[in-house]
């Protein structure tokens, strides 16, 4: 099948998040003809003239399967996890060896047609991707209210403070290093003792 | 009455044919003569043209004996042959050119220029070649804008067109030539025109000749040896296309060059570009007196070679004779006031005898005598690279490339240097590492370590410190590291020492187990230091043999050991005596022998050590400080005749080894060649049980049929025989291999530490090593065979985990930070356990500053690790900061 021929398949899924991995040699090309909203699209090369044999697909699936790729420790390996973890590791197995790396994978999930080779959510690719799952999230992650009052609080004050670590790290570079660390430690302990707090409770419960 | 009739029919006969065919005749001798002179058949060429020109008429005829007698060196006979046409034929210029040549030849240049004059004012057939060598006698007299204006004229006579010949051809290339100091682009023109003169008379051999030695002064090796093997497959005996041939060679680093060298003078023994170049060879051997004959029999020869003066002065300076290097330059300056090349061939020849500092300040005279000396600028740059001046040095690299862009060593350096922007300049106490961005954070972590180790005890032990910063330059491409070496890709070496920079081979640049770059790091800052308290008059032979002595001194399993080579070469008498110990090195006559070389020369260290005592190095290295040779630092250090030490040293040798001596066959294996049957080797193994390669390889064969019980007493056989052997294949791996797949674990662990405690250096013994002791539960063991692996191949990042998890076992915590560093170095996809696991050993190690920072970047990419978490409160109540 041709891209256009997926292209056209996908038509019939206007608003579903699609996630499109193509594994192949030279499948490059695949990006700029199937780029669009709420999809997110992989390739295992740059461009339809990598013609080689290629080792993405394994590192891709090992990343579901294997420890390391869940880099943010929240227990589940997003799109982008997966994606980082095979790239790297692809590039490891070419250096390893000392021979030259015949395929560069892309990321793109922003619709421009133009694929990432190192997504960044914040200035091109990989924002879809990094919140995007393969299987289903846990209740509470996935932003279901817990029936405890209680529980949901913590909830709440855990999102809280995730969020305004998310917004101290966007801070970083403006930022004296010491202030910074002491404002990111403080968090963190916080963030610490409510999730303590969340698991306490869900045990006794 | 017969008789007489006879004599007058053959008179009549005679001049029957006499005046028609004559000519004919003298034309097919003549061209007999010169296809001689071309061939190199010159013993025909000057008896042909003796006969042609006995009448003294012909001036072609006397041209030719000239020059036949001149290309081997008799210059006066060539000389007398030109002033006996003359007087002769007083009213011809056709010889006056021919005289000028010779008297060139022989140092008489005001007699020269008169000859070159009348040559020319009498419009001689050959008056434009005249006009071209006298312009190079001006030019060689440093009346540069007289020589050069000359030379333009040149250009306009291959303009106007007509019909040139080939060697008029020549004169205008070789014209051309000269003025591409001032612009570049006309060495291209000058090619051209040599390739017209080629094709004009391809029998011709001048401008091949000078064609080669163009493409020799730009550094363009292979277009240089192209062009003179031109001339050697037409003339083998062509003096000037042997001494260029030799002289690419030993460019090439080529240890033929010598040979060529002398094929060379055994033609022309008055040659004095032969003579001059084969005093520089014996300057780089450090045979100054001998270098000094050779520069002085030039000059006697020729009293006005610039270039002879120049290897005289470089020899006087070298050996420390400031007055005769004072005599050398004044006398050269007299000649040519302008001769930058005497400061350049010093500089050339100092870097050569490792002199860089005074390389240097060579070229910086060079370029202030002749701000046109494009190749001053090319070694001024180069050395000050060399001395650590980068900027300086890129600045006078580009000079010299802007006067001389065809100088290949200028240009593969500066396009060098153009990639210093990839690489990280880190500067700790005493060193400034630049290493390639991609691994300088992982190789930070070990190269400073191992560089302070190294320093700090090469310190004690010569009670001496040579100054800081030394920059230690890493090359992930083995290409790169030989351009900053010696301009050009292809080098061998592993690392190179200049004093205070010393540049090497990254181990990414290098095959897995190809080499260790910690035993080259060391060995290379031994040389930074024989080099310094020297003043860099340290023999090689001595700075060698000292080096690897110290790589054995610094771990157990550095530096060479013993090979079964080495042993034959001991055996066959190849190994050379102490006092010629320098030769192995700089014209080795065999393959192997530099790699001898080295090993030899540290045992030399390791004996004089043994008999005289530690402080006997380190006098011996101020001796050669105060510029003793090698026989004087041993007469007035050592008291002992270095001939009577060398005789003492090989029966050591014979004594230390004398159990593998006598289990070497090196006549038996030559025949036997290199792919014996194994029946063939059953047999030998059979029948001679003391012949170590044959026990040795019946092992091997008996493991690879599987038949590991029958390999195993072969096997201790050949480890009896030769208990030194730990190279490739040793009987100490096949012993390890077999008992660990009996399961005898301990055994297999007593193979594999018998055989690193020899060879370090070997990865994969080292890994299996680790392996078993682990499965004994021997840890400390097995973390200390993981460690040396670093030193190898220090990219794999399991291995490094795996360290640092053994070291966290056996409570050596600073080690494992070190490798949890080296962990993050090699850029861990998961990289927030890999901080929080580097945070664990600090915390471990009581370093709470850089756990609580560890910990706190884990976090900052992964919030929710929970164990990353739990681990920062634990930092906390620990710095008693609470929660």
């Amino acid at each position: 099948m041709s891209a256009s021929d997926f292209a056209e398949a996908l038509s019939a899924f206007p608003t579903q998040s699609i996630v499109l991995v193509n594994s192949a040699s030279a499948s490059g090309p695949f990006v700029a003809v199937l780029s669009g909203a709420n999809r997110i699209v992989v390739t295992a090369t740059k461009s339809g003239s990598e013609r080689n044999e290629t080792l993405f697909a394994r590192y891709f699936v090992e990343a579901f399967a294997a420890d390391g790729a869940d880099v943010d420790k929240d227990e589940r390996v997003s799109v982008l996890e997966a994606y980082n973890y095979a790239r790297r590791e692809v590039t490891r197995y070419y250096e390893e060896r000392g021979i030259l790396l015949t395929e560069h994978a892309l990321l793109d999930d922003n619709g421009d047609g133009v694929g990432s080779g190192e997504p960044d959510p914040e200035a091109s690719d990989g924002a879809m991707a990094r919140t995007l799952y393969l299987v289903g999230l846990p209740a509470a992650v996935a932003g279901d209210v817990p029936a405890d009052p209680e529980l949901a609080a913590l909830y709440s004050e855990k999102q809280q403070l995730e969020e305004e670590i998310a917004a101290l790290r966007q801070r970083k570079d403006e930022m004296d290093a010491v202030a910074y660390e002491q404002q990111l430690e403080e968090l963190l302990v916080e963030l610490t003792l409510t999730t303590r707090a969340i698991r306490e409770l869900e045990e006794k419960t | 009455m017969t008789r007489v009739v006879a004599l007058v029919l053959l008179h009549v006969a005679w001049l029957a044919i006499g005046p028609a065919a004559a000519p004919v005749f003298a034309q097919q001798e003549l061209d007999a003569a010169r296809s001689a002179l071309r061939s190199g058949s010159y013993d025909e060429a000057i008896s042909a043209y003796t006969r042609l020109a006995r009448d003294g008429s012909s001036a072609e005829a006397t041209r030719g004996l000239v020059k036949a007698l001149a290309e081997v060196g008799r210059y006066d006979d060539a000389e007398a042959a030109a002033r006996r046409f003359i007087a002769a034929n007083s009213d011809s210029p056709e010889v006056w050119h021919s005289l000028g040549e010779v008297l060139v030849l022989q140092g008489e240049r005001d007699e020269a220029e008169d000859a070159f004059e009348r040559a020319i004012a009498g419009r001689a057939s050959d008056s434009l070649v005249a006009r071209l060598n006298l312009a190079i006698l001006w030019y060689d007299r440093g009346d540069r804008s007289r020589a050069m204006d000359e030379f333009d004229r040149f250009i306009d006579v291959y303009n106007r067109g007509g019909d040139l010949s080939s060697a008029e051809l020549t004169a205008v290339a070789t014209a051309v030539r000269y003025l591409g100091v001032n612009d570049p682009q006309l060495y291209k023109d000058a090619l051209r025109v040599y390739d017209e003169a080629i094709a004009a008379d391809p029998g011709n051999l001048e401008p091949r000749v000078r064609v080669g030695e163009l493409f020799l002064e730009k550094y363009v090796s292979e277009e240089a040896a192209a062009a003179f093997e031109d001339v050697l497959a037409i003339n083998p005996s062509h003096p000037r296309a042997l001494v260029g041939m030799a002289r690419r060679m030993r460019f090439d680093g080529d240890s033929h060059a010598t040979e060529l060298l002398e094929r060379s003078l055994e033609v022309n023994a008055n040659f004095v570009p032969a003579l001059t170049f084969r005093s520089e060879l014996l300057l780089e051997l450090e045979n100054y007196e001998a270098a000094a004959g050779a520069a002085e029999r030039a000059l006697e020869v020729n009293p006005a070679s610039l270039e002879a003066l120049a290897a005289l002065g470089a020899t006087r300076y070298l050996q420390g004779n400031r007055r005769g290097y004072e005599e050398a330059l004044g006398r050269a300056l007299v000649l040519n006031p302008m001769y930058a090349d005497f400061f350049n061939t010093l500089a050339d020849l100092s870097a050569r005898n490792r002199l860089y500092a005074r390389a240097v300040e060579f070229a910086q005279r060079a370029v202030e005598l002749d701000p046109e000396s494009w190749r001053g600028y090319a070694l001024l740059g180069i050395n000050q690279l060399r001395t650590g001046d980068i900027d300086e040095g890129r600045a006078n690299l580009e000079k010299g490339f802007r006067g001389n862009p065809y100088d290949v060593w200028t240009k593969n350096t500066l396009d060098l240097l153009d990639t210093f922007s990839e690489y990280d300049e880190t500067q700790t106490r005493r060193f400034i590492f630049m290493i390639d961005g991609k691994e300088s954070e992982l190789l930070s972590i070990y190269f400073d370590g191992l560089a302070d180790e190294a320093y700090d005890r090469l310190a004690s032990r010569y009670g001496y410190q040579p100054s800081t910063p030394i920059r230690i330059e890493v090359y992930r491409s083995h290409a790169d590291f030989s351009v900053r070496t010696v301009g050009l890709v292809g080098m061998g070496a592993l690392g190179v020492s200049f004093g205070p920079v010393i540049a090497m081979d990254s181990p990414s640049a290098r095959e897995v187990g190809d080499f260790n770059w910690g035993s080259t790091l060391w060995h290379e800052l031994a040389h930074t230091f024989h080099l310094s308290m020297t003043e860099y008059r340290v023999p090689r032979w001595f700075s060698e043999g000292l080096a690897v002595y110290e790589e054995r001194r610094a771990r157990q399993g550095w530096g060479d050991d013993v090979s079964p080579s080495f042993l034959a070469a001991l055996q066959q008498d190849r190994l050379l005596a102490v006092g010629v110990l320098n030769n192995g090195f700089a014209r080795p006559t065999y393959p192997e022998q530099v790699i001898h070389s080295y090993y030899e020369a540290s045992l030399v260290c390791e004996l004089i050590e043994q008999e005289a005592g530690p402080q006997a190095i380190t006098d011996m290295l101020e001796a050669y400080g105060q510029g003793m040779t090698t026989a004087e630092v041993f007469r007035n250090v050592l008291q002992t005749d270095v001939d009577d030490f060398s005789e003492r040293f090989f029966d050591y040798m014979e004594e230390r080894f004398a159990v593998p001596l006598a289990a070497l066959r090196p006549d038996r294996q030559a025949a036997r060649g290199d792919r014996p049957s194994r029946d063939d080797i059953a047999r030998w193994a059979t029948e001679d049980e003391g012949d170590f390669l044959a026990q040795l390889a019946y092992g091997h064969v008996l493991y690879e049929d599987g038949d590991l019980e029958a390999a195993v007493p072969y096997l201790e056989q050949a480890k009896a025989l030769f208990p030194e052997y730990a190279g490739a294949g040793s009987a100490y791996w096949y012993l390890a291999l077999i008992h660990r797949r009996r399961g005898s674990l301990e055994e297999a662990a007593a193979e594999l530490e018998a055989l690193t405690a020899i060879n370090a250096r070997d990865y994969g013994a080292n890994l299996e090593l680790a392996e078993v002791l682990e499965e004994r539960g021997r840890l400390a063991g097995a973390a200390a065979a993981l460690d040396r692996t670093v030193y190898i191949y220090p990219y794999d990042m399991a291995l490094h985990a795996r360290l640092a998890d053994l070291y966290s076992r056996t409570g050596n915590h600073s080690g494992a930070v070190l490798e949890r560093r080296a962990v993050i170095a090699l850029d861990p996809v998961d990289r927030a356990e890999a901080l929080y696991q580097l945070s664990r050993a600090y915390f471990r190690a009581d370093d709470l500053a850089n756990a609580r920072r560890a910990v706190l970047s884990a976090l900052e990419d992964a919030p929710n690790f929970e164990a990353a978490q739990d681990l920062l409160l634990e930092i906390r109540a620990a710095a008693g900061g609470g929660r």
